[in-house]
């Protein structure tokens, strides 16, 4: 039996009940309830528009719901205080689609920050830490670069060498793959899968790419921009081969024949 | 273990068991996590300096949760006591504390890893700074001939100039500069007359600061005022539009569509900048004149007619013809070194910061070298 089988009947460390959104006057999310489980890998799968990312600015706090519920461990982000808003953010680390290394800082200077902001810790320890955390992602020796002298795949690893920094029990990953070439992307499927293995590390992952669906996603849910809802949750092996919805077939077929 | 647990409060305990010739066994239990890992390392960084024994064992069997910055601190902890030459061993680990502990400790057994980034010494430092300067300079006249080619092809075909750019950027570097220019020319000619009075009043010269304000203005601080404050406000905005653009790669767009970015920005810039620029200088010098005649009028007991007398006579059309001559080659400057630091942003956001800092002091430091060259000049020429 897989691990994530046995966690889904577990307590959800995220719970998101019947939740909606608005972009300008534009109902993107309706009516949105979902669980992600502790250590699983969950994929916020769906074509462009379909509000995958709204959906994660609402799971990290960065766009608030018009109606609903959005708990992380307990907390809900909507009715929090700041004080209990402060805590439950340091228990997520997010890696935004164009990674947001800031580019005056080295990747060492950008990785210390969260540490240097939320510990007590001394300086050296810090510094032991970040190359830790950068020979996890495999960038050692980079501790002096600065963001612009890196691919974008050593970008990406960069950010979630940041948002790794504090151990977070939940990581978002938005876009993970995006504008990277297969190869990259692969090693990128691979990282998250150590990471999840290693440290039990819980994940939730907007993608479009099906060949990363497909490598690293314990359960996934799908968006339909039409129905502003989740047409498709489960496991994607699964819901690849028995969707009777043309809707989700049409994703799994379309992206798989382009990838073919 | 939930995460939840972890944010509980529950902290870790710290058991020193056996001692004299045998191994002293450290029991440890509880949560080693980022937020616990600052006492952790000090208690065992302690009891390391004061170990009585040959060797330490560290028991792990009592972990409840183990984070990869506590797993880093038992790591660090057992190689300061490798080098202090106690023998330390970590046992009792759960698989989980064993897979965190692996995570973490690897520093030599990672095949493949990329190539060592090093920062580079003083000397290569300097070699890459000359470089660095070679490149700018060679670049520099490289868009200084493209810029004038491009002008030169635009002004034999009027109709290929994009007049909608350069009337938007005459209204937003020109009509919108109207008040602040204006201010500033204003109040420097009521500065300049007020001190020259406190001067010439001694000798009943009061009339002359008339003169004193309008050849000072219309020869020197009129243009070099307005340019400055031209380079501030215009200047710098050229280079972060342009400098965002490629940053953005809506200049490599512009090129595949067969457009030549310095043709498409730089000239409507550079042409707008040439035409707006000496009314400005114009528009400041009448400005300026008119702050003296307050002063003048209201402190010197000068009658306006007297004043404007005295301003006329003390100028000559070649003044006013030089003046705004320099205006225009101060306006070209400003606007093609800026168009030049926009299009040399290369990264991010602080590119374009920085190209916007570097076009606003190479506008400003050209400004005063070429004024001095037509201050020399100017003078043989009358």
């Amino acid at each position: 039996m897989k691990e994530n089988e046995m966690s889904v009947s577990g307590k959800p460390v995220i719970d998101i009940e019947g939740i909606s959104a608005y972009y300008r006057d534009h109902r993107v999310l309706e009516n949105i309830s979902l669980r992600v489980f502790q250590g699983e890998i969950f994929v916020v799968v769906g074509e462009s528009g379909c509000g995958k990312s709204t959906l994660l600015k609402c799971m990290t706090g960065l766009y608030r719901p018009d109606r609903g519920r959005v708990l992380i461990q307990d907390t809900d982000l909507i009715t929090a205080g700041e004080e209990a808003l402060r805590r439950v953010k340091r228990r997520f680390g997010v890696l935004f689609q164009s990674a947001a290394l800031i580019g005056s800082m080295t990747l060492s200077e950008n990785v210390a920050l969260p540490l240097a902001e939320h510990t007590d810790l001394d300086p050296d320890f810090i510094e032991e830490i970040v190359r830790m955390k950068l020979r996890l992602v495999n960038l050692s020796g980079y501790e002096d670069a600065y963001p612009s002298e890196l691919s974008g795949g050593m970008k990406k690893r960069a950010g979630i060498a940041r948002a790794m920094a504090l151990d977070p029990h939940i990581l978002f990953l938005d876009e993970l793959s995006a504008g990277l070439d297969p190869v990259t992307s692969a090693g990128l499927d691979e990282l998250v899968k150590g990471i999840n293995a290693g440290m039990g590390t819980t994940m939730v992952i907007v993608s479009h790419e099906l060949s990363s669906i497909m490598a690293i996603a314990d359960r996934i849910i799908m968006l339909d921009k039409q129905s502003r809802g989740i047409i498709a949750e489960g496991d994607p092996r699964e819901i690849r081969e028995n969707a009777s919805d043309p809707r989700v077939r049409r994703f799994f077929n379309r992206t798989l024949a382009k990838g073919s | 273990m939930q995460p939840a647990d972890v944010e509980a409060g529950k902290r870790y305990a710290l058991k020193p068991e056996g001692a004299g010739s045998g191994p002293l066994r450290v029991g440890i239990s509880g949560i080693l996590s980022v937020d616990t890992v600052k006492s952790f390392s000090s208690d065992v960084d302690r009891l390391i300096d004061n170990a009585p024994s040959p060797s330490l064992v560290f028991d792990l069997s009592g972990i409840d949760y183990l984070d990869s910055t506590g797993a880093l601190a038992l790591v660090l902890a057992r190689d300061k006591a490798t080098r202090r030459a106690i023998p330390c061993r970590l046992t009792g680990m759960s698989a989980e504390t064993g897979r965190m502990l692996g995570i973490v400790d690897r520093d030599a057994d990672r095949p493949g890893e990329p190539p060592r980034w090093t920062a580079p010494g003083a000397w290569a430092r300097m070699q890459d700074a000359a470089a660095r300067l070679a490149d700018r300079l060679d670049l520099l006249c490289l868009f200084v001939g493209d810029l004038a080619a491009s002008l030169a092809a635009s002004l034999a075909r009027p109709r290929t100039v994009r007049w909608d750019a350069v009337l938007s950027t005459m209204k937003r570097a020109g009509m919108e500069g109207l008040p602040i220019v204006g201010l500033i020319s204003l109040l420097l000619g009521m500065i300049m007359a007020f001190m020259a009075s406190l001067q010439l009043r001694m000798f009943g010269a009061n009339l002359y600061v008339a003169s004193l304000v309008s050849i000072s203005l219309v020869k020197e601080l009129g243009p070099i005022m307005t340019a400055i404050l031209f380079a501030g406000r215009s200047g710098s905005a050229f280079s972060a539009e342009i400098g965002t653009m490629l940053v953005n790669e809506e200049i490599a767009a512009l090129s595949t569509m067969g457009f030549e970015p310095i043709r498409f920005l730089a000239v409507p810039k550079v042409i707008a900048s040439i035409l707006v620029v000496p009314l400005l200088t114009l528009y400041a010098d009448l400005l300026g004149i008119l702050g003296g005649l307050f002063v003048g009028v209201a402190g010197m007991d000068l009658t306006v007619q007297s004043y404007l007398q005295q301003s006329r006579e003390s100028l000559e059309v070649f003044d006013v013809v030089t003046s705004l001559f320099k205006s225009m080659c101060f306006a070209a400057m400003i606007a093609g070194i800026s168009c030049h630091h926009g299009f040399q942003a290369k990264g991010g956001a602080e590119a374009v910061g920085t190209a916007t800092t570097a076009a606003v002091v190479s506008s400003i430091f050209l400004i005063i070298i070429t004024d001095s060259a037509f201050a020399i000049m100017l003078h043989y020429i009358r």
